[in-house]
């Protein structure tokens, strides 16, 4: 199995001088489901959003799949955002639109601009979109007004969204962290089954490190903008854990 | 962080000589409006002005120039002087950096400088608007206003369909005004909003330029639009209907755009995730978040240009605005009264109904 990213070297200074990511480097193996950890503020998320850039990288290399995407523009940085799914904390999903006209959305990169603006999606779009729906088991809610969901359900709308857009690698950031447990777990299979089953690579953020142990097939801990561990999230200790949370922090799972 | 140190001593620079310019700008008028106190005037115009100290007027002006440099540089050098207030206190970069003043600002002697400006501001207004209480309930004046508030309620319904007649062509010279001005505003809102924009740096030269230009249009108030535009088609409703279209153009998108800027930038960013073209995210993640407001400012518009367009009517923009001023120049108060009570209605209905509207919506 290739490497889908090659991070090298990366930093972030936002224009306030906020320096949120110090020379991050790592690599993303096809088929991993890396789980991202650390403290809120730990670049945890600018890292994952410099990816599809979404924020522009201030230097160092991002490799996909052995190209270059760190200085990409125009048409070919659609392409690759396209082929990067990505799923937010807070769902982000089109308020007052439906449900199955969310998840259409997902599918904008590949359309024509008189179609996507008239909204003439085709009806072999429209049964895929439901098919996409129906994986997250929310086929019966199609034509209602996505918002009006709860939290889990919103976020499975989100899953069918960039399930739709059929992206090679997903990137999750923070996608439980507006949830209760219950309906955190049910999220986190939903991307499960995505890697196991239908092979994307996931790259994931997430608060929880009991979540990134039962879930994650690797861990990358970052603290203050830089990577201070790379492995098997079993592996990480009392030790290494106050090392990424700080001495003071006392891990707590989520059950 | 060397890169951030860089920035640093950048901005602080920066503020150095934004703090010196404000402080300069502000002596310079501290001393100005010394000089009208003293000698009755700004620029020297007049028969009899003379300057300070023997000089003329214009040689007074002139030797200020380099006392509020003087002054100012000096000022810079107190933490407090307003210039660095300004420019230390609100930039997001330095304002952690700055250490705190040892009093609260208001008991610090650069404020004292401060609100004495401000005093004598308020005292060289007075003296220019010629307030004077005594000329505002003087006896003659009374019996004048008297004359004229009884006209006013005394209407003369006589005119009434004329009077109407007149104001249903204001009302739908409003109407149509909107009507045009609203899918242009709809436009020109999207690259008119900071957010969208500022990806790129063509995207924010886009940006400053249409901003430049609907400010500027905005800033010419509809009445010198209508003045303009009856030299240009000529007196009549079509003038005032071009003013009030300009006018509801420039301020309208100023309302849109600032409605796109406050948009939940989540789907925003979510659509851009999928590679979707700009047009595209706009259309998907900002258009449904801002259809409500949208109407919400459309029918709040008609109603102003309602307004607006009996005032449009005083120079020459047609409507119920002009058969006022003429019966105005020709001192039948009871046709005036009409129209004015007429306006009123109309006026409290269009504000009525619109709220209605509005509450409706939103």
């Amino acid at each position: 199995m290739g490497n889908i990213f090659e991070i090298r070297d990366l930093h972030k200074i936002y224009d306030n001088g906020t320096h949120a990511v110090r020379g991050v480097s790592f690599d993303v193996q096809e088929g991993e489901f890396v789980g991202v950890i650390g403290l809120s503020g730990s670049g945890k998320s600018t890292m994952l959003r410099c990816l599809n850039r979404l924020v522009e990288p201030t230097s160092g290399r991002i490799l996909m799949r052995g190209q270059d995407i760190t200085h990409v523009h125009g048409q070919e940085l659609r392409d690759v955002r396209r082929s990067i799914g990505m799923i937010f904390q807070h769902f982000n999903l089109i308020p007052r639109a439906t449900v199955l006209r969310n998840v259409l959305s997902g599918g904008l990169g590949r359309m024509g601009m008189f179609a996507s603006l008239t909204g003439s999606f085709t009806p072999m779009e429209r049964v895929r979109a439901m098919e996409c729906l129906d994986l997250v088991g929310l086929a019966d809610k199609a034509r209602q007004r996505a918002t009006a969901l709860s939290g889990g359900q919103q976020q499975r709308v989100a899953i069918a969204r960039s399930l739709f857009q059929d992206p090679q690698v997903l990137l999750a950031d923070e996608p439980v962290a507006s949830l209760d447990p219950a309906t955190s777990h049910s999220v986190m299979q939903h991307l499960e089954r995505i890697n196991r089953e239908m092979g994307k690579t996931i790259l994931c953020n997430l608060h929880f490190l009991s979540l990134v142990r039962q879930y994650a097939t690797r861990t990358v801990a970052l603290k203050d903008g830089q990577v201070v561990f790379t492995g098997d999230g079993k592996a990480i200790d009392e030790a290494r854990f106050k090392e990424i949370y700080g001495e003071e922090a006392v891990e707590v799972t989520i059950h | 962080m060397e890169v951030h140190n860089e920035r640093i001593a950048k901005e602080r620079f920066r503020a150095r000589l934004s703090a010196a310019l404000i402080n300069i700008v502000l002596s310079f008028y501290g001393l100005w409006l010394v000089l009208y106190l003293v000698t009755g005037s700004f620029t020297g115009v007049g028969k009899d002005v003379q300057g300070l100290f023997g000089l003329s007027h214009k040689q007074t002006l002139l030797s200020l120039l380099p006392l509020s440099l003087g002054l100012g540089v000096l000022w810079s050098l107190r933490a407090a002087s307003p210039g660095r207030m300004w420019s230390e206190r609100t930039n997001t970069l330095l304002k952690g950096l700055v250490p705190d003043l040892p009093r609260p600002w208001l008991r610090m002697p650069s404020a004292w400088v401060v609100i004495a400006i401000g005093v004598l501001t308020l005292l060289v207004s007075v003296g220019i608007t010629e307030s004077s209480l005594r000329e505002l309930f003087s006896s003659s004046g009374m019996a004048g206003a008297r004359k004229i508030l009884a006209a006013l309620f005394t209407p003369d319904w006589s005119v009434l369909p004329e009077v109407l007649e007149s104001m249903m062509q204001t009302i739908f010279m409003a109407f149509e005004a909107t009507l045009i001005a609203v899918p242009i505003a709809f436009l020109a809102s999207f690259p008119m909003a900071r957010n969208l924009m500022a990806g790129s740096r063509l995207g924010m030269a886009i940006y400053g330029t249409l901003r430049t230009v609907f400010n500027f249009t905005r800033s010419i108030e509809p009445i010198i639009w209508a003045i303009i535009f009856s030299v240009w088609v000529g007196i009549g409703p079509f003038a005032g209907m071009l003013a009030l279209m300009v006018h509801s153009v420039a301020s309208l998108t100023k309302l849109y755009s600032e409605q796109v800027e406050n948009i939940d930038s989540g789907p925003l960013e979510a659509m851009t995730a999928t590679g979707a073209r700009p047009v595209q995210v706009v259309w998907y993640a900002v258009v449904p978040q801002i259809v409500l407001p949208y109407l919400s400012f459309t029918i709040y518009r008609w109603d102003i240009n309602v307004r607006m367009a009996t005032i449009i009517g005083l120079v020459g923009g047609g409507g119920i605005g002009t058969i006022l001023m003429q019966n105005q120049g020709l001192a039948k108060w009871n046709v005036v009264g009409t129209c004015v009570i007429v306006i009123a209605l109309v006026v409290w209905l269009m504000d009525a109904l619109s709220a209605r509207v509005r509450a409706a919506i939103s």
